[in-house]
């Protein structure tokens, strides 16, 4: 079943499991800058920033928006298994535009308005995420008109 | 004996009862089911972490972090977590009988967070200080529900105002068997996985690794525990409450026997009136 130029990609969150495929390159926000991952990497443990998952398959890209969390790759005899713990993990085509502006926009607000640097470090961190999360959704659209026209 | 009106009112009380409660068993039921598939759900995120966690751990000597440090154990604070609500047997009082042994044990330098009504109740009555309570938390829990809790001890330890973070929780084993445990939170126990270890590659590097997993550590398994307790919750009311429509159902039987034997009773006395009557008339 494992095939040996593939990558297993699972996308598990605290709550759930999102995403169980295989993948040819997953490209990630790793938290010393943005690595790519074919089959047979190197077993390697990465923290990952808030940003976009890339994933291709088959000439076809899968994009998500990730609030951070972490990357494991491993070699499982037949090829890698990559899991990503993220904090969430949103497929593009799921975002909301228009939620995630405000979200951005209260982030920002609470960020000027932080006293403590604790504060200020958690509204850094929930704009970072609503950054991200538009991000994806603007290159998601981006892509889907480029193909319709 | 009791007059036939009576036990007739006794018997339409007890079949109500047995309504309410075979309404609240299916209620449970149906609860338990999707509780315990969260639990499933959210078992491959906590494997995960504890895989990447005892990775980091082998690699002993070399990590260093303020979640792992172990002091003098002066200050303990247990996390209990339990439900809002009763009527779930004996759940409450085995997870509440856990962690009052633990109380008694450790003495008087220990403190609680309470997580559920019953836990808040049971920290009052036993008046072991209170740091904080969080009650009504949805019986669909997300991460962020737990992330205040995590934040409250994770602070209070590195602050060092505590120096043993516990946490009391009913596990779920089955439908019929749900486990009061007590674990140790703080400082981290990196856990030992049998599998031989894989040399990783850790990015930037492993203390910064490892400063990313640990808070997410201990809040995946507050999350878990809560989690656990849900579905631990459900099913033990849901066996609860069929006992108890067992028991009505049993008891309106009864009943119903003792109603048939007294109207019984009454139809010969008046037989055996009228005979008697019409004997002193002829």
């Amino acid at each position: 079943m494992a095939n040996a130029h593939k990558v297993h990609l699972r996308i598990v969150t605290a709550e759930a499991q999102v995403y169980n495929s295989e993948a040819d390159l997953i490209i990630a926000p790793g938290g010393a800058g943005e690595l790519g991952i074919q089959a047979r990497h190197i077993p390697i443990v990465t923290t990952l920033k808030p940003g976009t998952l890339r994933i291709i398959q088959n000439n076809d890209e899968n994009i998500y928006a990730l609030a951070g969390g972490f990357l494991e790759v491993r070699d499982d005899g037949e090829g890698s298994a990559a899991i990503v713990l993220a904090g969430s993990a949103e497929s593009a085509e799921n975002i909301d535009l228009e939620r995630a502006e405000a979200a951005r926009a209260r982030a920002a607000q609470r960020l000027s308005e932080s006293q403590t640097e604790v504060d200020a470090a958690r509204a850094q961190a929930a704009l970072l995420r609503a950054a991200a999360r538009i991000r994806v959704a603007e290159l998601y659209r981006s892509r889907r008109s480029a193909v319709r026209g | 004996m009791a007059t036939a009106r009576e036990i007739r009112r006794r018997i339409r009380s007890v079949k109500n009862i047995a309504k309410i409660t075979k309404a609240m068993q299916l209620v449970a039921a149906a609860r338990m089911r999707r509780a315990q598939s969260r639990v499933t759900e959210a078992r491959p995120y906590a494997d995960a972490l504890r895989q990447v966690l005892s990775g980091l751990a082998t690699q002993a000597g070399r990590v260093r972090h303020p979640l792992l440090a172990e002091r003098p154990v002066v200050n303990v604070l247990i996390i209990e977590v339990t439900p809002d609500r009763g009527l779930a047997g004996s759940l409450i009082s085995n997870i509440h009988r856990r962690v009052g042994r633990e109380i008694v044990e450790r003495g008087a330098n220990t403190s609680m967070v309470a997580v559920g009504r019953k836990a808040r109740d049971f920290a009052r009555r036993t008046s072991t200080q209170l740091i904080a309570e969080f009650t009504g938390i949805s019986d669909t829990p997300v991460v962020a529900d737990v992330a205040p809790i995590s934040r409250l001890v994770i602070d209070a330890f590195t602050e060092s105002q505590i120096d043993l973070v516990l946490l009391g929780y009913t596990r779920f084993v089955s439908t019929l068997n749900q486990q009061a445990v007590l674990e140790q939170l703080l400082p981290v126990v990196p856990p030992e996985e049998n599998a031989s270890p894989i040399n990783y590659m850790y990015e930037p590097d492993e203390s910064a690794v490892l400063a990313e997993l640990l808070p997410r550590y201990v809040e995946s398994r507050i999350y878990q525990a809560l989690l656990e307790s849900k579905a631990s919750e459900q099913s033990a009311r849901m066996v609860a409450m069929r006992n108890a429509t067992d028991s009505a159902n049993d008891l309106g039987r009864d009943l119903t026997l003792v109603l048939n034997k007294a109207r019984q009773e009454a139809i010969t006395n008046e037989i055996a009136e009228i005979a008697a009557g019409a004997a002193a008339l002829s």
